[in-house]
């Protein structure tokens, strides 16, 4: 059985048009997603802006209550709980947030950040508390002092170990990490990176690791799901995506990808989209791709591709596979 | 074809003067650029690159100021020039794309004004000449229907688009240099492909020199001939793409190297992050800015800055690793 398993999960936020806002649209952030996240590993989701990615880490930690389908968290669809009988589960699933910046309270100290989970949890008191909070920094690499800190004493990469501290100090099993190195210098963003995957060693930690930078993604993946416009539009594992990517946009994300050496980026086919994402405003039928597609024909226009199995484990949503 | 050096910067030091004290922003930095080359001003947050840009344009804020050097552009030292004769280098000669098109485009006017402005004031050319040549540019850059876009607004405009107006501003005069700042650090990997594509294209086209500040190694690798790295205020090392990639001679760009990973290296390899943090400019160390972070500190680097050390032709590393008495390191 899967830890995570979340079947054509939806959810559309409703924008108000005309002049008296009476005309209700909706934004479709996510539309009919589905995937399964097993324990122990690490599920990369990318895609660019506006593409769901983030409501759908949102949605599963219940910050956002989905429109439609179910959110299975250890066998028990948590979808709907309400907010009591939600709590136990909120300690099982915790966040890690992108920006550094506006993610901490900038009146709360370090220790009072990351003990207010312990006390929402009601986990510890007294030195017992203050003892978890101390175990907890180091474990992040923060230092025993830095507990009656303020947020804006610490430099960037400092304030994502907070971040990270505050999520990991209830003990969870599931983590969303929200872009959490986009805000972070490069010689930062290793440093947090492999203090991840350390934790999830040591911790038993899965991740749902979403972000924008393909690179990143693909080192500490061990699957990944390609999100197009609040739609999956390939999922493989991150071997088998780099190697053998099946959709078009799944290649053309990867071709954009920068690469980091003077030779292999002289060598690299660019196979680069016309135009942009269109508006996740009421989308108009058939493939979500079809108006940047290299490949589209009238088959596409109708239709939404079935997203199926088009080799073990390699999940696409396209016509032509 | 021999070289013409189009811009090149000597020993300049800019500084904030704030209420806690001087920040050397920019420390006794040299740089140049050739006519008809990209070269790549690379570095984290702090490290002084856009402050060093800024310093050339005439754009630092209130409280920075040039405390020396010389910025010397087409015969003249852009670092003496007043209020007014800049006026007349930005946007004309030296074109300039920043980070986030949103905040660099004025909301209130159209884009075709914006664009029919500077042509005005710098090419002094009659208004409806200017809307012929800015329907032109927008088309240059890919635009699409450049006749109905021409009088939209910024907030009508994605941020991909944007930037291409920003493109389009900056080059309207046909300037021999342009100055990049992160021009694509704010799009999504697909624009930033395309805005990448759209400067090399129009550097092929046009000639124009540029000059491409970013943080993002892979966009070095992919746009530059040359490149130097900086590091807290300071020059790191300097050299060929190649130089930098292949052989580099300072830490730092060998810690910057190894903290990113290849994705296409099919096993994974650790990541190797530089420990620490960059120094606090208010209170620089005395030695070397990197000795802290630094794998191959000797005890010289804390006490003495590192000089200019010539590695090899045109790769220059400020280490005192390459110094003919220093231990020979495997890098």
């Amino acid at each position: 059985m899967p830890m995570l398993e979340i079947q054509r999960l939806k959810k559309y936020f409703p924008v108000h048009r005309g002049f008296f806002g009476g005309k209700v649209q909706y934004v479709k952030a996510v539309d009919d997603v589905s995937f399964a996240v097993e324990r122990g590993e690490t599920l990369g989701l990318v895609g660019e802006s506006g593409c769901g990615k983030t409501t759908v880490g949102r949605t599963i930690v219940r910050l956002y209550s989905p429109t439609e389908g179910r959110i299975i968290f250890n066998g028990t669809d948590i979808s709907s709980l309400p907010g009591r009988e939600m709590t136990p589960y909120r300690k099982e699933l915790q966040m890690i947030f992108q920006d550094p910046f506006s993610s901490l309270d900038s009146r709360m100290t370090v220790g009072d950040i990351v003990g207010e989970a312990i006390d929402i949890h009601g986990l510890a008191r007294g030195a017992e508390r203050t003892e978890r909070i101390l175990a907890m920094l180091n474990r992040v690499g923060l230092r025993k002092w830095h507990i009656n800190r303020y947020p804006h004493e610490f430099s960037g990469g400092q304030r994502q170990r907070i971040g990270i501290a505050r999520a990991l100090v209830v003990e969870p099993s599931f983590i969303v990490c929200d872009e959490p190195i986009s805000a972070l210098d490069v010689s930062i963003q290793a440093q947090v990176i492999n203090m991840l995957e350390e934790l999830q060693e040591k911790m038993g930690l899965t991740y749902l690791f979403i972000a924008h930078d393909l690179s990143m993604v693909k080192h500490i993946s061990t699957r990944i799901g390609v999100m197009y416009l609040g739609g999956l539009v390939e999922l493989a594992s991150s071997g088998e995506l780099y190697k053998n990517p099946l959709h078009p946009y799944t290649r053309s994300l990867l071709s954009a990808m920068p690469i980091p050496d003077p030779d292999e980026s002289a060598r690299s086919q660019r196979m680069i989209l016309k135009g942009e994402i269109p508006s996740p405003i009421d989308t108009p039928p058939g493939c979500k791709f079809k108006t940047r597609c290299p490949r589209v024909e009238a088959g596409c226009q109708d239709e939404y591709p079935e997203f199926r199995e088009a080799a073990p484990g390699h999940f696409v949503a396209c016509h032509f596979i | 074809m021999a070289k013409e050096r189009l811009l090149e910067i000597r020993n300049l030091r800019t500084s904030f003067f704030t209420h806690v004290g001087e920040v050397k922003a920019v420390d006794d930095v040299s740089i140049y650029i050739d006519r008809g080359e990209t070269l790549g001003i690379v570095g984290e947050s702090g490290s002084g690159k856009s402050v060093a840009m800024l310093s050339t344009m005439g754009l630092l804020s209130e409280n920075g100021r040039v405390v020396s050097g010389e910025i010397l552009f087409s015969g003249r030292n852009l670092a003496q020039l007043g209020e007014r004769e800049m006026e007349s280098v930005r946007g004309s000669e030296i074109g300039m794309i920043f980070q986030d098109p949103m905040t660099s485009l004025n909301p209130v006017f159209t884009i075709g004004g914006q664009i029919t402005e500077t042509l005005v004031k710098h090419r002094k050319l009659p208004k409806t000449e200017a809307k012929r040549r800015a329907l032109e540019i927008l088309a240059s850059v890919m635009i699409p229907s450049p006749d109905r876009r021409i009088n939209q607004y910024p907030h009508e405009f994605s941020g991909g688009m944007r930037q291409r107006v920003m493109i389009a501003i900056a080059i309207c005069c046909d300037p021999d240099l342009l100055i990049a700042d992160e021009p694509t650090t704010a799009l999504d990997v697909t624009i930033q492909a395309q805005i990448l594509e759209l400067m090399k294209e129009l550097k092929s086209r046009l000639g124009t020199s540029i000059i491409l500040i970013t943080h993002d190694l892979g966009v070095v690798a992919g746009m530059c001939d040359r490149v130097n790295v900086m590091y807290a205020g300071r020059i790191a090392e300097s050299g060929t793409v190649r130089d930098i990639f292949r052989r580099p001679r300072h830490p730092y760009t060998l810690g910057l190297l190894k903290s990113v990973p290849n994705p296409n290296r099919m096993q994974k390899e650790r990541l190797v992050p530089i420990k620490g943090h960059p120094p606090d400019l208010l209170k620089p160390p005395a030695g070397c800015a990197f000795a802290a972070r630094c794998t191959y500190a000797m005890k010289i680097c804390v006490n003495a800055r590192p000089p200019v050390f010539d590695v090899a032709e045109g790769h220059q590393s400020a280490c005192f690793l390459n110094h003919p008495d220093a231990p020979s390191v495997s890098m």
